[in-house]
């Protein structure tokens, strides 16, 4: 590998600049020579292979497991197969409506607030953060006024995967949000809690919480207060993402020079109004991007929940996939690459457009005092 | 540590025992019957046991006990809330509540019975720990599987039947375990192990689904013995019995001859003075439970009896009744009288 | 005024001494209502308590022991089995993906333009994709495909790979040193040592997903190193691998350390993801084996608790210890 350590050259890539670019950044030496000319070559075997594995050899029309013959082939009509399981896992078909009205409203509400110049953004941010998720929780789970109950032990696949997403980072936002501002607090005791249970939990996997939650919760709890499987998933993982939230937070507050602090308290504020008006706002913007590092963490997180039986986007493909009747390396493949690339997707846009933010964002961060 | 535990529960035992009686719901009866449905643990994909089929609808033996009390509870065999648990999670599910009843492929033993905090509630189907192995192998007995690797589900006690057999015949091993019996499958069948152990009636109904059941073999023995028993939480002998009783009545219905079609009939006419009792049509036996009358009339009208959900759930699976046929046809199944 | 300041600071030091008793007395409330619930229940359900279990006889195999482990030897023995292949893995992972971190973070500093684009290809496809997939396709797709036993690829004579794993030769100490390769035998190989694919999986899934966030680390902390430096270096007439080495390294090593730290310990905690296949660490052995063989969910779960508390905060002491020499040292 080249060895000398200067960013490459920024490219220019008229017609009659080939060829100097070519040389300056890939040629420009005898031994980088060396490392493009075989990493090209790799490159075109990969890409011929991958190609014909993707595409010429793999199996694309057809139904059923019939289809799949050659379990080696990439197997997609099992995808088109099993896609309504992928989306919704067991959730009754005559009541899909309801997560589609649910996740649609969600959408909607979230691209009007992505548009700048959106009349009453305010509004719909209220909107979205206070009115939209107990709508949501009433169309999906059901049960009041009218709408049948559908036991969130159906709940799987990409639906469940976005619920368990945005009820969990919703919850833990606000709870990050105290749990920071606890480890600041010029109440020693308040401090030393909100420190040890912060740091307790960082040190635990997600995935022995999991197990700590869904057994001893029950066990901690009166006999009479029962929580679903669904809800004391919900419970580990807002427990951890509190806590990352909280030291994102913290992070944020820490940043802000105690000029702020100070000013605010001048001015009269009490100790909310300060909270409330100078120091979070300008705190949150500055821990955003670890806001959003760990939301796309937590994305990815929610496929833990297949080991505990509650089948997720990943879950309803490995539960899928072990049908004996599909049973096949290429089945297995074709649902990870559907799942790979939707995760893909989605978390490199979701990274993509936070760095976005971050930038834009910037313009309101306050100065430093150095 | 247990001593002062001890010490602290005579304390705090009467304030416990207050704080208790207020708050928790140990009578399962009218808790179910307040709710409507019945809370019932299953196990996912087991094929013959538990299954669901196009239309989400779930089928299976497990899921004929499950309605089975229901139908006896409520008189509706379908209200019922399923709760599906993993194996590996299940009896902590059970002790932790949540769930009236689990009638799942639980074997019952000693250890289970006397250190869980649950109760069994009689053998219902038994069964045996057999192997699966490729044909092309070779293998024909276990003692052929000598330094295999052997896939297993995890925190059974197929687990510890198959360390037990082994040790005792020193023979060689390797053990791989994964969560369940899906994945532990699985794994056989993509060449990680050279044998997969469970019980018989879920091995041999989930080779049969295989689209190429030919190459493998169940081998001829057994090495256990796994009487299958509902599981309540320890601590409601009434809603223990309940579960027991409901059980018993589609042995007995089997017995009597009564099956889902005849059931209606024969209520209406039988002048046989058990079967009476056994319908509800006198004797008032359901109060003496605290369920309506009419409560095994309806596991048979609405579930069938035992013979005939034996026969909807495992022979298209290809497997006989042996042990569990009748104890008048050589099985063990024998009704407790209802007098 | 000055009366009034003073009685209202008074007030409110007063105040906060009562917000704290009142703190101290709900958490403490807290505590013991849990306590109680949790005693009752557990009375109730008729679970029996203490952690006499752990002298037991296990009676289940593991099929990956360091130390000696029958199916005779006790529950504290199997979970001492656990701790160890769960340390195991952590080790392997943290070696390759530090390696591997390395190589793309300084991958993307490279003046090839297409090294740099690779390397950031790379750490964006192994990024944006749960780590748990990427094991799972390893465990469940490639290791499977790997050749049965019959006809297992040899890396040399002495290096045997097939889909039950990679085997290692036997190395005996008897009368000098002897290195005898993996033997076939009736189903598998037998060798000295030999990493199941579960341990294999888990490993390289793992290690690439973090190297990913390695690289990133790695990357920014080159960038750190003002540029100055670099020519200063250069000016020496040191050879650009010996500007990187020696002075570039050691400087990018202050703005490395706390942030691999975090990674280091994300991918400890995450060995816990063997549950899912079936590697037999702390959570498969104990959480999964272990609380349904003796039911005592709150004993079993405090002990794994235990373990990944402690381990962090021993990662957290050593790895604090060390930044502090680095710091001190002043690169």
């Amino acid at each position: 590998m080249a060895a000398s350590l200067r960013r490459s050259a920024p490219s220019h890539r008229g017609a009659g600049r080939v060829l100097p670019w070519l040389q300056r950044n890939l040629f420009s030496s005898w031994l980088n020579g060396v490392v493009s000319v075989a990493l090209l070559g790799l490159l075109l075997w990969l890409a011929v292979k991958l190609a014909q594995w993707l595409v010429l050899d793999a199996q694309w029309s057809g139904s059923g497991p019939g289809a799949c013959a050659n379990t080696q082939a990439l197997c997609w009509p099992f995808v088109r197969a099993r896609w309504p399981q992928f989306l919704y896992g067991l959730y009754p078909s005559a009541e899909v409506w309801r997560v589609n009205l649910g996740l649609g409203l969600g959408a909607v509400l979230g691209a009007a607030l992505a548009v700048r110049r959106m009349p009453g953004r305010r509004w719909i941010a209220a909107f979205l953060l206070l009115a939209y998720p107990p709508l949501a929780g009433w169309l999906f789970r059901g049960g009041v006024a009218g709408l049948a109950p559908v036991d969130t032990s159906l709940w799987g696949g990409f639906f469940l995967t976005l619920v368990v997403t945005g009820s969990v980072f919703w919850v833990s936002l606000a709870a990050g949000v105290l749990l920071a501002l606890g480890r600041q607090s010029r109440l020693p005791l308040l401090r030393q809690a909100c420190t040890v249970w912060i740091e307790f939990w960082r040190a635990v996997p997600v995935l022995v919480l999991l197990f700590v939650v869904i057994i001893m919760l029950p066990l901690f709890l009166p006999s009479n207060i029962k929580i679903d499987p669904l809800g004391r998933a919900m419970i580990a993982f807002a427990i951890l993402m509190s806590t990352y939230l909280a030291e994102a937070v913290r992070g944020g507050l820490q940043s802000l020079p105690a000029g702020q602090y100070e000013a605010a308290r001048a001015l009269g504020l009490s100790w909310a109004q300060s909270r409330l008006q100078v120091v979070l706002p300008q705190a949150l913007v500055v821990a955003l991007p670890q806001i959003t590092s760990n939301f796309i963490g937590l994305f990815k997180e929610t496929t833990v929940l297949l080991v505990i039986g509650l089948f997720d986007l990943l879950g309803e493909v490995q539960r899928a996939a072990s049908d004996p009747q599909w049973l096949g390396a290429g089945t297995t493949v074709a649902g990870y690459l559907f799942v790979a690339v939707f995760f893909w997707l989605a978390c490199f846009s979701l990274s993509r457009a936070s760095a976005r933010l971050e930038r834009r964002m910037t313009r309101y961060r306050p100065a430093r005092v150095n | 540590m247990l001593k002062l535990r001890r010490d602290w529960r005579g304390i705090g035992c009467a304030a416990v025992l207050a704080c208790l009686s207020a708050t928790a719901a140990a009578d399962t009866l009218s808790e179910v019957l307040e709710r409507g449905v019945l809370r019932c643990a299953v196990i996912e994909a087991s094929p013959g046991f538990s299954a669901i089929d196009a239309d989400g609808r779930r089928y299976g033996f497990d899921i004929d006990n499950c309605r089975t009390v229901a139908a006896a509870v409520l008189g509706d065999a379908d209200a019922i809330e399923y709760v599906p648990i993993n194996p590996n999670t299940a009896f902590t599910t059970l002790q932790s509540g949540g769930v009236d009843v689990f009638p799942g492929g639980a074997t019952w033993t000693f250890l289970r019975d006397t250190s869980l905090g649950l109760d069994y509630t009689g053998a219902y189907l038994y069964a045996g720990q057999g192997f699966v192995v490729r044909r092309a192998s070779g293998v024909e007995r276990i003692a052929d599987l000598e330094g295999a690797t052997v896939c297993v589900a995890q925190g059974t006690t197929n687990e510890q039947n198959l360390a037990d057999y082994f040790r005792a015949r020193r023979m060689k091993y390797s053990i791989v375990t994964f969560a369940d019996v899906e994945r532990g499958l699985n794994a056989y069948l993509s060449d990680r192990c050279d044998a997969f152990t469970t019980e018989v009636f879920s091995l041999a109904g989930r080779i049969v689904a295989l689209r190429n059941p030919e190459e493998h073999l169940i081998l001829a023995e057994v090495i256990s013995k796994e009487p299958f028993s509902g599981l309540v939480r320890q601590g409601d002998p009434r809603w223990r019995d309940i579960v027991f009783w409901a059980f018993n009545s589609r042995v007995a219905a089997e017995e009597f001859g009564l099956t889902m079609a005849n059931v209606a009939d024969i209520r209406a006419t039988s002048e046989d003075a058990e079967i009476r009792r056994f319908l509800g049509v006198e004797g008032g036996f359901g109060g003496k439970l605290g369920l309506s009358d009419d409560w095994a009339y309806q596991i048979v009208a609405q579930v069938g009896n035992y013979g005939e959900v034996f026969a909807r759930h495992f022979e298209p699976l290809g497997l006989e009744r042996g042990l569990n046929a009748l104890w008048s046809e050589g099985g063990l199944m024998i009704a407790m009288p209802y007098r | 005024m000055y009366a009034s300041k003073r009685s209202r600071l008074f007030v409110r030091r007063n105040s906060a001494f009562w917000m704290q008793c009142l703190l101290g007395l709900a958490l403490a409330a807290l505590v013991f209502l849990v306590f109680r619930t949790t005693q009752a229940n557990l009375e109730l359900l008729g679970v029996q308590s203490g952690f006499d279990f752990l002298s037991k006889k296990a009676g289940f195999s593991i099929s990956q022991h360091l130390i000696p482990y029958s199916e005779d030897s006790s529950i504290l023995a199997a979970l001492g089995v656990a701790i160890l292949n769960t340390l195991l893995l952590a080790v392997f992972c943290i070696a390759l993906a530090s390696a591997l971190g390395l190589l793309v973070g300084v991958g993307r500093l490279s003046s090839n333009w297409l090294v740099s684009r690779l390397s950031l290809a790379y750490l964006e496809l192994f990024r944006n994709i749960p780590v748990l997939l990427q094991i799972f396709f390893w465990y469940y797709v490639a290791l499977r495909a790997l050749p049965s036993f019959q006809d297992s690829l040899f890396i040399t004579d002495y290096l045997v790979l097939n889909n039950r794993g990679l085997y290692f030769p036997f190395i005996e100490f008897g009368g000098g040193l002897s290195v005898n390769p993996p033997v076939m035998g009736r189903f598998s190989y037998e060798g000295g040592f030999y990493l199941m694919p579960e341990f294999l999986a888990l490993w390289v899934g793992l290690s690439l997903y973090n190297a990913s966030y390695i690289s990133e680390i790695v990357r920014s902390g080159f960038e750190s190193v003002p540029r100055g430096q670099w020519e200063a270096g250069a000016a020496l007439g040191l050879k650009p691998r010996a500007v990187l080495r020696r002075v570039a390294f050691p400087q990018a090593l202050r703005a490395i350390l706390p942030p691999l730290t975090t990674v280091y310990m994300n991918m400890f905690k995450a060995t816990s993801l063997a549950a899912a296949i079936a590697y037999p660490e702390i959570v498969s052995v104990f959480v999964g084996t272990v609380n349904n063989l003796v039911g005592r969910p709150v004993e079993v779960m405090a002990v794994t608790l235990a373990f990944y508390a402690g381990v962090s905060f021993l990662v957290a002491w050593l790895m604090g210890r060390w930044n502090e020499r680095v710091l001190r040292r002043g690169g």
